[in-house]
């Protein structure tokens, strides 16, 4: 079950570097949305449809708040849809369609769960990690970005009562290098009941890798262009695994999948 | 005001189709739009064994458009009459079957199949599908093997059978009217434009298949030519459509020829947009005075 709202905007604002976090009134999605799961958003922004792009643009959620009917989700400047995107501003409306896909399993987590996000990864992470500390699961969040500036969810986190450890490329905050080298620090026995990641496909493969050894069940969220974002397309297609015959829908199927099904290899295109 | 309108024999209560490959089997839009709610479903193409679709990555934008190369991924004839046909004929829509093969037998057998079946009012040929190697648009670019196939496959079933025709032809009238001739009832038309996109940094090709078909709102002026074309030269209906965005776009291929219209890719961009065009339809019908539907086909074809 998912809405089409006209969802008023309340704040578009830079929290980084080419980085935003939007926050928009589409109550029907603020009150079904589960994390993990994304909305699809017309990007419209001045009514003049020829200047736009034509296809709606997949989210991950980063929080809801049924309560106050609000939505909001973070995002980084990479194309013509985020650029324009950026530039709406509090009072205007977008169009959004939601919540779609499978979210996050969050019953049988356990008592204590490991978050491993990239970059925007971070976004589905962060809103799990609120559902997750709300059900009096410990969470530890490994988090990795290019620089100090761009850990724009840290805040969040540790605010609502995360454990955080982070790493930047260049040192400029935590453990310089990759957030994947903060794994090798995981005590040996009982790391986490439950992995989830989302992030660089580079960062994932290493994360699964990490998961197989210690024999940890986890979860991973997966991204891809998209067209009808419902599963109808078929546009969204990923192969999991080398040898698999049928192509998963990142949309329908996912976006997120259980880390065991999805065989990462560096450099291939969707699995990121 | 009357918005019926008799698709060579397919009775459709408004004029506005879902068309085939971006409304999955009726239900992927379930509460925003449902499948009784508009003219007709024409359902995702359908071959007779499973097919896995393409290498991806599947689509990719252009201005005004999309590439999309699926590759016709479908889980085959048996698995659709079993999991998608009972669910979508309870819902009382108009169900048309597209079909797909790589040779003129997978067609016959598809089409005498679903002569069979219960709940189906209607056959498209999908014969112009630029994203397979063998079959699709290759069975679709040379008047005499349409022919061949639209005669075939009539002779398996009494449904209304109607050719989706390919717009990379170098004479969409021969190809029209080699369909009618071999006892179309009604004819589709565009399918998407075959194009392909380049990623500059990688230096390759951005597609998985290389090439793919491109829909939209960039195809609609090659839409309306190819329409208003055949309908001067053909007296069977046309179902049109290619880039329909709006109930104006819609109206625009009435007026040259259209007598029903098949959105698609505009459903991608708003899930509502079927039923806005019908809306749209019925306030222009009502402004310009005018009672059913005949009052407006082919009426810019000079």
């Amino acid at each position: 079950m998912f809405f089409l709202e006209n969802a008023e905007i309340v704040e578009n604002d830079r929290v980084g570097d080419g980085l935003y976090e939007l926050k928009c009134r589409a109550p029907q999605i603020a009150g079904k949305g589960e994390p993990g799961q994304f909305v699809h958003v017309e990007i419209k922004p001045h009514q003049d449809a020829s200047a736009s792009p034509l296809l709606r643009r997949p989210f991950s959620l980063y929080g809801t708040d049924a309560e106050r009917g609000m939505i909001s989700i973070l995002y980084r400047i990479r194309g013509v849809g985020t650029s324009l995107l950026a530039e709406v501003g509090p009072g205007e409306y977008l169009s959004v369609l939601g919540p779609l896909g499978k979210g996050f399993t969050l019953s049988g987590a356990g008592s204590a769960v490991l978050l491993v996000g990239g970059g925007m990864g971070i976004a589905p992470l962060a809103y799990l990690a609120d559902r997750l500390l709300e059900s009096g699961c410990g969470v530890n969040v490994l988090y990795g970005a290019e620089t100090a500036r761009e850990l724009v969810a840290l805040e969040k986190l540790e605010q609502s009562g995360a454990r955080c450890h982070v790493a930047t490329m260049d040192g400029s905050r935590g453990h310089k290098g990759l957030v994947t080298d903060l794994l090798a620090r995981m005590p040996a026995e009982k790391a986490a009941d439950m992995i989830y990641s989302c992030g660089p496909s580079e960062m994932m493969a290493h994360v699964a890798q990490f998961a197989k050894e210690r024999g940890i069940p986890g979860e991973v969220s997966l991204e891809s262009n998209m067209a009808c974002g419902v599963g109808v397309c078929l546009g969204c297609a990923v192969r999991l695994k080398a040898g698999d015959r049928d192509y998963a829908k990142v949309c329908s199927d996912g976006p997120v999948f259980p880390i065991d099904q999805v065989e990462f290899e560096a450099g291939e295109g969707g699995r990121k | 005001m009357n918005l019926e309108v008799d698709l060579g024999g397919i009775r459709l209560a408004n004029p506005v189709v879902m068309a085939s490959g971006t409304f999955g089997y009726g239900f992927g839009y379930e509460g925003l739009l449902n499948p009784n709610e508009v003219g007709a479903v024409i359902t995702k193409a359908t071959t007779r064994e499973p097919w896995a679709g393409n290498p991806p990555p599947r689509i990719a934008e252009t201005p005004c458009g999309m590439l999309n190369a699926i590759g016709l991924e479908n889980p085959g004839i048996e698995v659709f009459l079993s999991k998608y046909l009972p669910r979508l004929r309870s819902s009382g829509a108009v169900v048309i079957v597209n079909i797909a093969g790589r040779a003129l037998k997978e067609y016959v057998e598809l089409a005498s199949i679903i002569d069979k079946a219960t709940g189906v009012a209607g056959i498209e040929i999908n014969i112009s599908c630029p994203n397979v190697e063998l079959g699709g648009m290759q069975l679709g670019t040379a008047p005499r093997m349409v022919s061949e196939i639209v005669k075939a496959v009539k002779e398996e079933t009494n449904l209304p059978v109607m050719p989706k025709l390919s717009p990379n032809v170098t004479d969409i009238v021969g190809i029209a009217t080699a369909a009618e001739c071999a006892g179309a009832d009604a004819i589709s038309m565009i399918n998407t434009l075959q194009g392909m996109a380049v990623d500059i940094e990688t230096k390759r090709p951005v597609l998985g298949n290389i090439f793919g078909g491109l829909s939209g709102p960039a195809i609609k002026p090659v839409a309306l030519r190819m329409v208003y074309q055949v309908y001067r030269a053909v007296d069977i209906p046309i179902l049109g459509g290619g880039g329909i965005m709006s109930a104006k776009d819609a109206i625009e291929f009435f007026l040259v020829g259209a007598s029903a219209v098949s959105v698609g890719t505009g459903t991608f961009v708003n899930p509502r947009l079927a039923m806005e065009v019908k809306a749209g339809i019925e306030d222009y019908m009502e402004r310009h005075g005018h009672t059913g539907l005949d009052e407006i086909i082919g009426a810019a074809v000079l």
